[in-house]
């Protein structure tokens, strides 16, 4: 087995560390003071191409894959989270339903500009009555001419607040429930109809735009619809592998910046005579860290390889998100722990890290979904 | 505009460290472009027009790290005298070797390199190179702009602005400009553009000529600065 | 001549030859010295005083080559340490092509075994291409030099990586030995009226 990353990966890593050290780690507490990442910081991601990593060249991305992909978010992931999501639910989910189930004309007309950067994406799946029961959505589009009508109304939805390109999967027959009822179409922000709630306030990830989308009487050319009539949820569940896969390696970043930020400071805290990280206390602690980032780095990578040959992976995504989740909410713990008092002041970066941690159990689908989908598979397939 | 660079690939002084037992620079990463042949690519990308830029560097099997971040900033190539004859030489004998490197690889209407180095402040390579070549020469070059067959610069230090008829060499004063940062889509590229190797025989010098047989300075040992 | 003739071919065109001598037939220190508005740079003083104690360690000869300054300069040059005054044809003003060509010139008739600048924006211009010119050696930067009288050597010590080392770096084979110091190194020595010296017009 070759574990090394390819020159390309690693000029990948190596341009978007310098990016994430120089543009995007000065900003980070102002990113999360203010809520909002800066419209010129995400000119200058775009100027860097880092909205089309893991697409095919024929469509304007970059060609660099699924690993590409992973080594920019875990190096982002060492800067800011709130720019990371605003990157993933562009890229993971938003634009990756159309890449993969799009077809060849509808993929033209919108990826080019979702590759630039010039349109940002969002996926709009979630709803009120409808989070880990994503099949409970409620939102309906109407056959009319050769339109498609969408009512209804998407909640927490990432990027929501300055997204041009959303895919919003919406209920084309109620009668077929989740297989064949249930239909992929993309909306442009500027159709008649379509707005966007206030920015929700949020414990972590602060910077990235969350909010709900509202469609009254949206109207989509049937043209937009993403794939077949009434694949919606398979699209849906498609698209979410791809976003989980890749989750992990922004954790991995985080993980590893904490765990620098440790070092560095129980070298330098002095007491009981001693830099604290002559206590096998601490050592203890940055050692089950360091274990811990290592296990979760071989999976991340891993992952993405699979993907990146075309095996199916579903199952490796889900344990992956669920993993990477879990760990990093331990490790940024143990971060604030081994900071002491300053790890939890707003003047250092260790309490972002951990307010921010929290969500990766959540969305993308919640870790107890992420078992589900673990579990149902090892019932389905009789072993490991 | 057909334009050379000379990259000289130096230790990344953000990890290396000075051994005081040793007094030496240990190196603990990979080797990366000297800063101020950074500044001479991003003039020379200013002036391109077309054209091409083609980088080239004496060096070893680490030279190839330094070599694709300039590939990712636009270089279109890259030469690598990598010949191990041509080796550990001075900047007597590495200015024959790159000349003869840029001689065979066609006609350029300008060479840039750096006016120093990270390693040495002070750069010879530069107008060495224009002798070696017969070309006419500036040093500490802030800026530039060609205007037919003509360059006109403005240079840090007491000598300001001038101007030289092309083909000419010119040295570029480190932090004069911004090198642009490789974006996604460059280092994907950069990654597939050719570095070429060329031997000593291929340029048609003697081996008493270049690398360390053709060297007249010798670095006889290095130590720590009284404190 | 042509603005992108070499010094070489100026070299043919003045008939001089640049044949390969062995170190033993070069002998003596040659300083180049520059003038600013006629009057010899303290830089170039500064050299000098260097090169005298350098000269003296060897027991040799100091010839000082002005450019960009003229005769009156001379007899300030000889009190502070000058064995001969050398007045090229060069322009008073730097250009680079006639300057290169009077300090090859003065090179190959005068054969000086160290030839040492003070560290300036001319002479980094010109003493690196000088020195391809005559296939030598030049160390450049130096904060310190060091003589080895008994090899005929002067050791240049230079700041490394911006000053986190030092190397030593030596010419031992070829000659003239080019050594151009670091800025603000060495100071103005003192003028001596019993030294007497000479002037030297060097031919066109």
């Amino acid at each position: 087995m070759d574990f090394t990353f390819t020159e390309e990966q690693q000029m990948l890593r190596d341009m978007t560390r310098k990016f994430m050290e120089n543009e995007v780690k000065p900003l980070a507490r102002q990113i999360d003071d203010e809520e909002k990442i800066p419209t010129e910081l995400i000119a200058k991601m775009r100027d860097q191409g880092f909205f089309g990593i893991p697409f095919g060249e024929e469509y304007g991305g970059v060609g660099a894959g699924e690993m590409g992909y992973c080594v920019v978010l875990e190096e982002m992931g060492r800067g800011s989270a709130s720019v990371v999501v605003l990157l993933a639910a562009h890229t993971s989910i938003g634009t990756m339903a159309i890449y993969l189930d799009g077809s060849e004309e509808l993929k033209h007309k919108y990826l080019p500009a979702l590759c630039s950067g010039e349109k940002i994406a969002a996926f709009a799946l979630t709803e009120q009555g409808a989070g880990s029961d994503a099949a409970a959505i409620a939102t309906t589009a109407v056959p009319d001419g050769d339109d498609y009508v969408i009512n209804g109304s998407k909640l927490y939805i990432s990027n929501g607040d300055i997204a041009d390109v959303i895919t919003v999967f919406a209920v084309t027959d109620k009668s077929l429930g989740v297989r064949g009822g249930v239909s992929a179409l993309v909306v442009e922000s500027s159709m008649p109809g379509f707005s966007r709630g206030p920015k929700e306030r949020k414990m972590g990830i602060r910077g990235a735009g969350t909010c709900e989308l509202f469609f009254k009487d949206v109207r989509v050319p049937k043209s937009n619809v993403i794939g077949k009539v009434g694949m919606g949820f398979l699209t849906a569940m498609k698209t979410l592998d791809c976003g989980r896969l890749s989750l992990g390696a922004a954790c991995v970043g985080a993980a590893k910046e904490c765990i620098d930020l440790c070092i560095n400071h129980a070298s330098q805290r002095v007491q009981f005579g001693e830099p604290i990280i002559k206590k096998q206390a601490i050592q203890w602690m940055l050692a089950d860290m360091a274990a811990e980032t290592f296990a979760m780095e071989s999976m991340a990578y891993r992952g993405a390889w699979m993907y990146d040959q075309g095996m199916k992976t579903s199952r490796e995504a889900a344990a992956i998100k669920m993993f990477c989740s879990e760990t990093l909410d331990r490790i940024v713990d143990r971060a604030v722990q081994i900071h002491g008092g300053l790890g939890y002041m707003a003047e250092y970066p260790i309490e972002m890290f951990y307010r921010d941690s929290r969500i990766n159990r959540i969305f993308e689908g919640t870790n107890e979904v992420q078992r589900m989908v673990i579990a149902s598979e090892l019932s389905r397939k009789g072993r490991y | 505009m057909r334009i050379a660079i000379c990259l000289k690939p130096v230790p990344d002084l953000a990890t290396a460290y000075v051994s005081k037992s040793r007094g030496e620079l240990v190196e603990q990463s990979k080797r990366v472009p000297n800063p101020a042949d950074e500044n001479a690519m991003a003039l020379a990308l200013s002036l391109r027009d077309g054209g091409e830029v083609a980088v080239f560097t004496v060096g070893d099997e680490a030279a190839p790290d330094a070599l694709r971040p300039l590939l990712a900033m636009g270089a279109d190539r890259a030469y690598l005298v990598d010949d191990e004859q041509a080796q550990g030489g001075d900047a007597l004998a590495d200015a024959k070797a790159l000349a003869a490197a840029i001689r065979k690889a066609g006609d350029f209407d300008l060479v840039l390199c750096g006016a120093s180095s990270l390693v040495h402040e002070v750069g010879q390579l530069g107008p060495r190179l224009a002798e070696a070549l017969g070309l006419p020469h500036a040093t500490r070059v802030t800026s530039a702009q060609v205007s037919g067959a003509t360059v006109s610069f403005s240079r840090a230090g007491s000598l300001g602005e001038g101007s030289l008829s092309l083909p000419a060499v010119l040295t570029v004063e480190p932090g004069c400009n911004s090198p642009p940062l490789p974006n996604a889509i460059t280092v994907m590229k950069a990654a597939r553009k050719p570095i070429d190797s060329v031997s000593v025989e291929e340029l048609a010098l003697e081996p008493d000529q270049v690398g360390a047989a053709g060297a007249a300075v010798r670095l006889r040992l290095t130590q720590l600065p009284e404190p | 001549m042509t603005e992108d003739s070499t010094a070489q071919e100026l070299m043919a065109a003045y008939g001089i030859s640049l044949e390969e001598e062995t170190a033993e037939e070069y002998r003596g220190l040659l300083v180049v010295a520059e003038g600013q508005q006629g009057q010899v740079s303290e830089a170039s003083l500064a050299a000098l005083g260097v090169g005298r104690d350098l000269a003296d360690a060897f027991g040799a000869r100091l010839e000082v080559l002005l450019l960009g300054a003229g005769e009156d300069q001379a007899p300030g040059l000889i009190s502070r340490g000058a064995d001969a005054v050398l007045l090229p044809q060069a322009p008073a003003a730097y250009q680079a092509q006639a300057w290169l060509a009077a300090l090859v010139s003065a090179v190959q008739t005068r054969r000086p075994e160290v030839v040492l600048l003070a560290g300036t924006d001319i002479t980094r211009d010109l003493a690196p291409r000088a020195a391809q010119c005559l296939d030598t050696g030049l160390i450049g930067g130096a904060q310190e030099l060091r003589a080895e009288a008994d090899e005929r050597l002067v050791v240049g010590i230079v700041p490394l990586y911006g000053g986190r080392l030092l190397g030593e770096f030596a010419c031992p084979v070829r000659r003239p030995q080019f050594i151009a110091l670091a800025e603000k190194v060495g100071r103005v020595p003192s003028e001596d009226r019993w030294r007497t010296g000479e002037v030297v017009h060097l031919p066109a």
